[in-house]
């Protein structure tokens, strides 16, 4: 679980990096622990298909990018570059596995509360019982 | 009486009548007819019950707990796309956006002509449908719960494209613009048929318990004798012990891809006509940046909508999700991602969904999770880009900065008429249509003849003592929301089971 905790923990930043935008980065909304919960309450083939997919992109940085480095020992910024190519590839092999970075990231980072509430985020009523709370107004 | 985890943990052996495998909106509903006519009634449910509690909006938990596959199922074919079916008590009905529209006479007409089933354009089911829509308190969404989102929606496609369409039709009452219908709906406006049917059923002495996924159809030669599975305890959905059901009477409302799966697993294919058919809407979603601010949190999910006279088949609507699903296809990676957040408050969705004629299989694998493919003709994309080109012209011209549409082959920014016309190059191919399938159907159709695996009366063929009450029985795509024609279908085949009359008055 190492090896997956560390891609995920590299593909968090590379998708949510630190900004002067003022947005919650992937640090601020605790991508690596909810994302290591969120595995937990899935059933286990999917479970372990996700840990997998966190692995290989940790390991497979070798082979995919021609680096002799893990993907979480790459800079930042080379690894966003990594995800984005990886998306636009010709080959549906590499385009499944950004999509399914950028999918799992961007899941993970939208339901934090920060994010919710930097892009503005707001309801029309309550839901006292459910612990994400985001602010309740009248629009 | 309702049995929670704590009930079956140890396992579970009783008998009954009937055996209602699924409480989603087909099985609720099948469960409260059979109960009435007095018959001992057991409902199963593979997931857990959704309390307020439990409506929590992250998203990815959410999914997690209430989806099968945990959400992240595939439907497999010409273009790979997610399809989320829910997995918990009252099914569907609890996580979607309660839309409630009848079959279009013209549909009716199809299904009645192909399949030689004469209630699918007869009175019955509009009877069917009365008694449905009463006990839902079905009524058109109401503009005070439209938001500015839907206002803008109903401009662009009544306004601009000149299609007229109408507040949706939804099983709501006292909805108050939460945007949360995805998640459940967390103050219980939602009638949905855990609230409306299940309490009903349980008061006519059904048994209903949850954590119960049914895997095995228990067979004595040709006839039936009940069900077995695994209680599946959660988090995690780990299995904890077996169970068993003993009835003569089998009721599959398990929905389009686990009745079949279930049936397979059991060794049970008359002809090898189930799961030989699959069905689904396709479509696809548009994005819409306004310059004013939208606030598209705020309003009816899927609030207003319009079935289109221009393009058969298709329908437009308005759409919100959480922004966790929503943006998982929209925008780049990293810093660019970023930047465009603060561009989600003057978002405008438009979903353009087509009936089609998406044609595939669905199987049982080893692990029992079914595998679905769906093959997509060529012909059938130009009218969907004809009707998200309609739609993406008329965000424009209401001001739209821009419009992204998801789709990889046509620019990711449409900014003019000239960017539009990109919707309809030959470029934009069938493989291109990434979508999310959630309305799929016909996995073991109705016909009046041998051609489907289950005959009018809604009982498979080739065996004794198995009916189906979900949309696996629907001849082809309904062309619009299904959930109440599963109703209504699972009523009259219900209703003969249990010997209630057909023309009954809604209460």
């Amino acid at each position: 679980m190492r090896v997956a905790t560390a891609g995920i923990a590299a593909s968090s930043e590379a998708a949510f990096p630190e900004n002067d935008l003022g947005a919650p980065d992937w640090r601020s909304t605790e991508m690596v622990p909810r994302t290591l919960e969120y595995l937990e309450e899935l059933p286990p083939r999917q479970r372990r298909l996700l840990v997998l997919l966190f692995v290989f992109v940790e390991l497979g940085a070798v082979l995919l990018l021609l680096r002799f480095r893990r993907f979480s020992k790459l800079p930042a910024r080379r690894r966003t570059q990594a995800i984005v190519g990886w998306r636009r590839s010709r080959f549906l092999g590499l385009r499944v596995l950004g999509d399914s970075l950028k999918a799992t990231t961007t899941m993970m980072y939208m339901s934090h509360p920060s994010a919710m509430t930097y892009v503005g985020e707001y309801r029309v009523c309550d839901r006292p019982l459910d612990p994400v709370r985001i602010e309740v107004r009248a629009p | 009486m309702r049995h929670g985890l704590d009930d079956v943990r140890g396992g579970l052996d009783v008998d009954a009548d009937v055996v209602v495998v699924g409480s989603g909106p087909g099985g609720a509903v099948a469960a409260l007819n059979l109960a009435r006519a007095g018959m001992r009634v057991v409902v199963l449910e593979a997931g857990p019950e959704v309390r307020a509690e439990d409506m929590i909006r992250d998203t990815p938990r959410f999914l997690a707990r209430s989806f099968w596959e945990g959400g992240l199922r595939i439907i497999l074919g010409t273009a790979p796309s997610p399809t989320m079916h829910a997995r918990c008590l009252g099914g569907g009905s609890v996580v979607n956006s309660a839309i409630m529209l009848p079959l279009p006479k013209w549909v009716r007409e199809e299904w009645r002509a192909e399949s030689g089933v004469a209630h699918f354009d007869a009175p019955e089911l509009d009877a069917a449908y009365a008694r449905v829509f009463a006990r839902c308190r079905v009524a058109p969404t109401p503009e005070s719960v439209f938001g500015r989102r839907n206002f803008l929606v109903r401009e662009a496609i009544e306004g601009v494209v000149g299609e007229k369409g109408g507040g949706l039709p939804r099983a709501v009452a006292g909805c108050e613009a939460s945007s949360d219908c995805l998640t459940g709906c967390g103050a219980g406006h939602k009638q949905s048929v855990d609230r409306v049917y299940l309490p009903d059923a349980e008061r006519a002495g059904a048994e209903v318990y949850t954590h119960c996924q049914v895997d095995r159809i228990l067979m004595q030669g040709r006839r039936a004798l009940g069900v077995e599975g695994d209680v599946v305890e959660m988090p995690g959905w780990r299995k904890r012990s077996r169970f068993r059901v003993r009835a003569e009477r089998v009721v599959l409302a398990a929905g389009t891809m686990h009745t079949p799966v279930l049936l397979q697993q059991s060794g049970i294919n008359p002809r090898g006509l189930v799961g030989a058919t699959l069905f689904c809407h396709i479509g696809g979603g548009l994005v819409g940046i306004m310059d004013e601010v939208v606030d598209p949190w705020v309003g009816a999910t899927q609030g207003w909508g319009a079935i289109s006279q221009q393009i058969r088949g298709l329908k437009y609507e308005g759409l919100w999700a959480s922004p966790s699903v929503l943006m998982v296809r929209w925008g780049d990676v990293g810093r660019r991602f970023v930047e465009r957040l603060g561009e989600v408050k003057h978002a405008v969705v438009i979903a353009c969904v087509y009936r089609g004629d998406v044609h595939g299989t669905v199987k049982a694998t080893r692990s029992g999770d079914p595998s679905m493919r769906l093959w997509i003709p060529e012909h059938n994309v130009a009218p969907v880009m004809r009707g998200m080109k309609h739609a993406a012209d008329a965000l424009l011209t209401l001001g739209a900065r821009y419009v992204h549409t998801g789709l990889v082959s046509v620019k990711d920014e449409l900014r003019n008429a000239a960017d539009t016309e990109g919707l309809l190059s030959p470029r934009v191919q069938a493989k291109h249509m990434t979508m999310t399938m959630n309305h799929t159907f016909g996995s073991c159709r109705m016909t009046a003849d041998e051609r489907g695996p289950v005959d009018a009366d809604g009982k498979l063929r080739g065996v004794e003592g198995i009916w189906l009450c979900d949309a696996s029985v629907f001849p082809s795509p309904s062309g619009v929301n299904p959930q109440a024609t599963i109703m209504a279908l699972s009523d009259i085949t219900s209703r003969k089971l249990a010997g209630l009359g057909l023309d009954e008055a809604p209460v």
